[in-house]
């Protein structure tokens, strides 16, 4: 099967890829290190720590008022890309809408040379790639090949969850399928808001159990689980949905 | 990002139904609308780093309106009332330089609008100031102006009282 290169529109939400691997230093340190070997196109920014209550219930049982205040992950970005930094994991996200993996690649590579460079990163242990598709007022019935019945045929869902965990071709997917979604729509003209349905298509395409300290190797597996996301993708899709996406070969 | 896939459409389904704990979609209690379970951390990220980039450039063209104001200074402030607002996850979220010398916030979260005034205040040991205001269509459900932390605590307070009142256990 041939997978088209670029479909318009992706109807993509999310596209993220996310990195685990074991350092010798400690995180605290790294993110100094790893601030030095970034170039100037990266921006460095931090989340305030977030005061959060604890749950009410709990509140009332002790009899005093509890916070609690949770640390955000630091953050680089430039012009197209964020990356996420926490403890033993990366997490690459296109700053704007998605940029196509043919721009989003390279940044990822990029990033991950300098990375890489300061030679703390002694091993990557999982490579996680997860792309969501959003169809706003679809039936997933008319986009992929999905149906679902259940011991009562009489039944008419009204929305769909559907979710499978299973191995392609020795990597580790889970796949959610949502049909018809209710959500709040409100255009900023209106003052009134309307209920609408969405439906995902979520594929999370994970290498696990790795020992990775070659560039070129992890690389390689990016790109693996980027076609692997594709190869499941497509495959779901009908004939003449994917002909209505403009698909370039 | 989410807002602007489709044009001007305002989309908060994720928040509740997708799972981001490990940027996976592994499954949990999807009863809980604990925001720390089940937002979407890279939308959060991107409307904050929106929000810096907005601000940072406008304080370029603004820097006389904050006198002696260290840039460092005014970012960090920036930053504790953009965190805030974060919180109630909201579907849009923008802000503007004044020249009162503050930073007004629109945020839009389903048909509520939220305007927040924060006044930077140029002293070293007193406590920024705000003004708080929420509508619901016409409807003003809330003011309230004091110091930036209670203000803060009103915000949370309205948000968290609006989560409980639509959560249901069957």
């Amino acid at each position: 099967m041939s997978l088209p290169k670029k479909i318009t529109p992706s109807n993509l939400k999310e596209a993220v890829v996310e990195i685990k691997y074991i350092s010798d230093l400690p995180f605290e340190v790294l993110v100094g290190i790893f601030f030095k070997a970034l170039d100037d196109t990266y921006k460095y920014t931090n989340r305030p720590l977030q005061q959060l209550p604890f749950r009410q219930g709990l509140q009332a049982k002790l009899g005093q008022e509890i916070t609690i205040r949770v640390g955000h992950p630091s953050l680089f970005y430039n012009d197209k890309i964020s990356i996420q930094l926490s403890e033993n994991t990366f997490v690459f996200t296109s700053l704007d809408e998605y940029i196509g993996w043919q721009d989003y690649k390279p940044q990822i590579e990029k990033a991950l040379q300098q990375l890489m460079s300061t030679n703390h990163v002694k091993k990557c242990t999982r490579v996680g790639l997860r792309y969501i598709s959003e169809y706003a007022g679809k039936d997933l019935k008319d986009c992929i090949n999905f149906s679902f019945s259940f011991g009562l045929p009489q039944v008419q869902s009204e929305t769909t969850a559907f979710r499978s965990e299973f191995i392609y071709n020795g990597t580790k997917i889970i796949l959610n399928l949502n049909n018809k979604v209710p959500f709040i729509r409100q255009q900023p003209s209106a003052r009134q808001v309307e209920i609408t349905q969405v439906s995902i298509v979520d594929i999370d395409v994970i290498a696990d159990n790795l020992e990775i300290s070659d560039l070129d190797q992890l690389l390689k597996t990016i790109e693996e689980n980027h076609t692997k996301e594709k190869e499941i993708y497509f495959g779901m899709l009908k004939k003449d949905f994917l002909q209505s996406l403009n698909p370039e070969y | 990002m989410p807002n602007e896939l489709l044009g001007n459409v305002t989309l908060s389904y994720l928040s509740s139904y997708i799972d981001w704990s490990q940027n996976s979609g592994e499954l949990v209690n999807r009863a809980t609308d604990d925001p720390l379970v089940s937002h979407n951390p890279f939308k959060s990220n991107r409307q904050f780093i929106k929000l810096e980039q907005s601000f940072n450039k406008q304080l370029v063209n603004s820097s006389e309106i904050f006198g002696d104001q260290k840039e460092f200074s005014l970012r960090e402030k920036m930053k504790n009332s953009a965190e805030a607002l974060l919180d109630c996850l909201p579907d849009k979220i923008s802000l503007r330089l004044t020249d009162e010398g503050s930073i007004f916030y629109t945020v839009i979260k389903g048909d509520l609008k939220v305007y927040l005034q924060h006044f930077l205040i140029d002293e070293f040991d007193e406590s920024d100031e705000a003004i708080l205001s929420i509508f619901q269509g016409d409807d003003n459900l809330l003011n309230y102006a004091g110091e930036l932390s209670e203000v803060i605590v009103q915000f949370s307070t309205f948000f968290s009282s609006k989560n409980i009142s639509v959560r249901q256990l069957a």
